[in-house]
């Protein structure tokens, strides 16, 4: 069975994805977890339609970009195939916060994804329906797009009388805040509370009753509600923690399956050629997810009709050299390092399909086998060899710098004309997570009285973790200062983003005054 | 026709024309990139990074990235100073423009500044970003001594590469394009009619004149007497959720960019007192988990938008607002107040509608399907020019339009 794109998820994002791919001619298998139930797929005006497996579970994925290798597990038994990008697009949790407004479902006291089925909220005309939104917990414009689609339908259809109790109403979406200006001029209460908890009483015949102030009349407020729904915060679905590991993808603090780091946006994540979409990379609202899929779609094929890097651009091991001590295989944040087996023992290689080029596995490899273009120690040193431009008596400084961030914030401050030191050498590097102990040292060695990596931010590394081992690098080429009776501040560390230029001549210039006082 | 060999208008050159125009020539397509002010980038290439220690998402680098690979992407023509005169044809479509160089040949301009130190008339000439990312200067002519009485040419005179020539002439041509992407965003609110005395009182600034004065200033001061301020008051909600404006939306970014703000000025000057004048607060995601009422971050939070500002002696700001706590009217002062100055619908959004047959919404966004008689075919809309949106949903919706792109391209024209 062969398959150019895997599709792993439930729900109308990943089928309009596979829809939107079929319609290229892309061969596309969509994996469902659940059953055939729920949305059919859209029918493909060309190509072949969609090939679907469902109730299975993604079992392994092997291979890189271009060549992945992926284990099926359904109905007990396993089915093999081969894609050259995979998409996970799953569907979300919904989860009732029922005890946050001190109430427990009832007949009466329904969820928001309940409310919309058969028979669960059944007012009849000129009841009282209470909404509750965000009291204390902070809750979502696509929750709220939930609660105002249902309040519409209510008024709309059942003529209730309807309350919504906010306590934080957030609108930040198209059309939201619109919608809630129809509702109130269709009749409906929007009562907003500022540090004030309403009391809420279930009376004897089962209806709510929930004394608060209204804030804009300054006078209390009671409601009789026949119907309470509640709100939910939505969650990753259970399977991310499953598929975490199993891909080797970053999560971001919620647990959705892309981290926050603003250089993945939109869909990528930090191993090349698996995508993310829909409610498996954060909260999105339903009426997005033709946005999200379109351009999910894009960045797949966008992907697959780009010939893959090639082997000279990635990073190379010297097979030679390498001890298998596998720390690159440990460090590499695109998942890029492989270990296949051979006859004499394992055989350690870099995927060039999905290596970045960031260097860090350059840096860390023990053995010094690890070859990639503009990160080796010669052409470092020749770099730093070179005269400086004008004669001064100032220290010179090395700088480390991250191509995407701190050169560029160099290149800025140099343009602009903001105060440099005149001693500065400015050494471009892919990712600060490239500049090896070794690196820093021949550095001191060569002359610079100072040397300063100039990394990104903390969760804007493109290489997510080059600031950090950056961060390390520097301590231990610190401890080995100290050891020698040199002192430690001759090393240091920058974080800056690439408009920062100002900042980096303030920084720099900070550092030649602290190595000028060194010097006294 | 094979969609390689098509050319594409993108006309807007912000966050969602970059991208668009990246996405478009890396598949071979032929961009002309149409921006109408001098520099790229738009208003989210102004923004300053906010990052205290860690990246706190606020986007400014990704635009930065952006203008980067605009620069690298081969196939992709930039035209600054572009207007568009008139459309004629269906597919491929004519777009008649002008469009004029601000004085200043890019292709000899170093971005020296030495211009910039001779010229008399503050404001007069700019010093902004082309395509590969180096600043060049541009000329305003609003404020140009020589374009009111020709009575001074400094500028000129000074610049060692010959670079500039205030005597210019405005290029007019034809443009055939087999698709146009529509992606001219939005205009900040212009707060000078509300009550709050933008442009009378010095220490009265929009979010977005506090995002200039960060990039120049990491010690940020205030504007009248360069002091750095005491008490600072964010005022959110100007232009937007406004129904006497007729303004029935949310702007999504500012909440986020005033709290990303003002955490990073307290950071680094902790002594600076900051209150936040608001009616929700519409964070979303885990930057801001903390919850609406939480002081974690040390500002002071007012559930109500202020009514009016008086300027006191010494540039000081009474501000007047209806504590919802004391329930009672209150006055504070500050030394400065940002006004967080919501998104529009641009004044020129009717006169694109009218040339592409696009729809023109109530809200004076424009609608993203083109209008259902319009014959004009391959005209598609990207980002903010729909409506509020903040970066990352730009760079996904210039993504998907991308996408429709190239799929109308290669189906001959067919839309799926």
């Amino acid at each position: 069975m062969k398959s150019n794109v895997l599709i792993y998820g439930d729900g109308a994002c990943a089928h309009a994805i596979a829809g939107r791919l079929s319609h290229r001619q892309v061969s596309v298998c969509l994996a469902m977890t659940g059953g055939a139930g729920g949305q059919d797929l859209p029918a493909p005006l060309v190509g072949d339609r969609p090939q679907v497996i469902h109730h299975t579970r993604l079992a392994q994925v092997r291979g890189t970009a271009g060549d992945f290798r992926v284990r099926l597990a359904a109905a007990g038994a396993m089915r093999e195939l081969s894609a050259a990008a995979l998409v996970i697009s799953q569907s979300a949790q919904q989860q009732p916060t029922f005890s946050a407004y001190g109430l427990v479902p009832g007949p009466r006291v329904v969820r928001l994804s309940e409310a919309d089925q058969e028979g669960r909220l059944a007012p009849n005309a000129g009841d009282t329906v209470l909404l509750l939104n965000s009291w204390e917990t902070e809750s979502h414009p696509a929750v709220v797009d939930g609660l105002l689609r249902l309040s519409e339908g209510l008024i709309r259809n059942k003529g209730v009388r309807l309350f919504y109790l906010t306590g934080n109403l957030k609108v930040a979406a198209t059309g939201l805040e619109a919608r809630c200006e129809a509702l109130k001029a269709a009749g409906a209460v929007f009562v907003k509370l500022t540090g004030q908890q309403p009391s809420i009483v279930r009376l004897d015949d089962g209806r709510i009753r929930v004394d608060c102030t209204d804030e804009l009349l300054n006078l209390p407020l009671t409601i009789i509600a026949d119907w309470v729904v509640v709100d939910e915060t939505v969650v990753p679905n259970g399977e991310s923690d499953h598929l975490a590991p199993l891909l080797g993808l970053e999560r971001d603090a919620g647990g959705f399956l892309q981290s926050g780091n603003v250089h993945r946006l939109p869909h990528h994540t930090n191993r090349q050629g698996i995508f993310v979409a829909g409610l498996s990379r954060g909260i999105i609202l339903e009426a997005d997810i033709e946005t999200e899929a379109g351009s999910t779609a894009r960045a797949v094929l966008d992907f697959l009709n780009t010939p893959l890097q090639a082997d000279a651009a990635a990073a190379q091991i010297n097979q030679g050299r390498c001890a298998r001590c596998l720390t690159c295989y440990r460090l590499c944040p695109y998942g890029a390092v492989s270990i296949s087996d051979f006859e004499e023992g394992p055989r350690v290689s870099v995927a060039a399909a999905a290596c970045q080029g960031c260097g860090i596995c350059v840096a860390a490899c023990p053995a010094v086998a690890i070859e990639l273009t503009g990160v080796n120690g010669r052409e470092i040193a020749a770099q730093l060899a070179k005269p400086l431009p004008v004669k001064t008596q100032e220290p010179f400084i090395a700088a480390f710098c991250c191509a995407r961030s701190a050169e560029a914030a160099h290149q800025l401050a140099r343009t602009m004309g903001w105060g440099l030191p005149t001693a500065l050498r400015v050494i471009a590097v892919p990712c600060g997570g490239s500049v090896a102990v070794a690196h820093l040292m021949a550095a001191l060695e060569q002359g610079a009285e100072g040397v300063l990596v100039g990394t990104c931010h903390d969760g804007n590394c493109h290489s997510e973790s080059g600031n950090r081992r950056a961060r390390q690098r520097i301590a231990q080429a610190q401890q080995l200062l100290t050891a020698a009776g040199i002192d430690r501040r001759r090393l240091c560390q920058v974080s800056l983003a690439a408009n920062q230029g100002r900042r980096f001549a303030e920084a720099l210039t900070a550092f030649q005054s602290e190595l000028r006082s060194l010097k006294a | 026709m094979n969609f390689q060999d098509s050319a594409v208008a993108v006309v807007g050159g912000g966050v969602t024309g970059l991208t668009a125009a990246e996405l478009l020539a890396r598949r071979g397509i032929a961009v002309t990139l149409m921006e109408k002010s001098p520099f790229l980038g738009g208003h989210a290439a102004q923004l300053a990074c906010k990052a205290i220690d860690a990246c706190v998402q606020c986007g400014a680098c990704v635009v930065e990235e952006k203008l980067r690979q605009v620069g690298r992407v081969p196939g992709i023509t930039v035209w600054s100073g572009a207007h568009i005169d008139a459309v004629q044809g269906t597919t491929p479509l004519t777009i008649g423009y002008h469009r004029h160089t601000f004085g200043v040949d890019r292709t000899k301009c170093d971005g020296c500044g030495q211009c910039l130190e001779h010229c008399p008339a503050a404001g007069a000439l700019v010093r902004g970003r082309g395509a590969d990312l180096m600043p060049v200067v541009a000329v305003r002519r609003e404020l140009c001594h020589f374009y009111a009485d020709e009575s001074c040419r400094r500028c000129q005179e000074a610049c060692p590469q010959g670079a500039i020539d205030l005597a210019e002439v405005e290029q007019r041509g034809r443009l055939t394009a087999d698709a146009v992407l529509v992606a001219t965003g939005f205009t900040p609110f212009d707060p000078t009619p509300k009550p709050y005395g933008y442009g009378r009182f010095k220490n009265v600034v929009t979010l977005l004149d506090l995002e200039h004065r960060l990039r120049r200033q990491t010690l940020l001061t205030r504007p009248s007497d360069d002091a750095p301020p005491q008490r600072m008051a964010y005022i959110q909600c100007v232009g937007s959720r406004d129904t006497q404006l007729g303004h029935n939306w949310c702007s999504q970014i500012c909440c986020a960019s005033a709290l990303r703000q003002a955490r990073l000025i307290r950071a680094r000057q902790p002594q600076i007192d900051i209150t936040l004048f608001y009616i929700d607060l519409q964070t979303v995601g885990q930057p801001f988990q903390s919850g609406p009422d939480a002081d974690a971050d040390g500002l002071h939070r007012v559930r109500n938008i202020p009514a009016d500002i008086i300027e006191k002696a010494g540039g000081e700001l009474a501000v007047i607002y209806f504590d919802p706590r004391t329930r009672c009217s209150s006055e504070d002062r500050f030394d400065m107040v940002v006004l967080s100055v919501g998104m529009t619908p641009a004044a020129d959004n009717h006169r694109l509608a009218d040339h592409f047959g696009l729809v023109l919404a109530e809200s004076g966004f424009l609608s993203r399907a083109p209008a259902a008689n319009s014959p004009a075919r391959g005209i598609f809309c990207a980002g903010a020019v729909q409506g509020p949106m903040r970066i990352a949903e730009s760079v996904r919706d210039a993504s998907r339009a991308a996408g429709e792109i190239i799929s109308y391209l290669s189906h001959n024209g067919d839309l799926p």
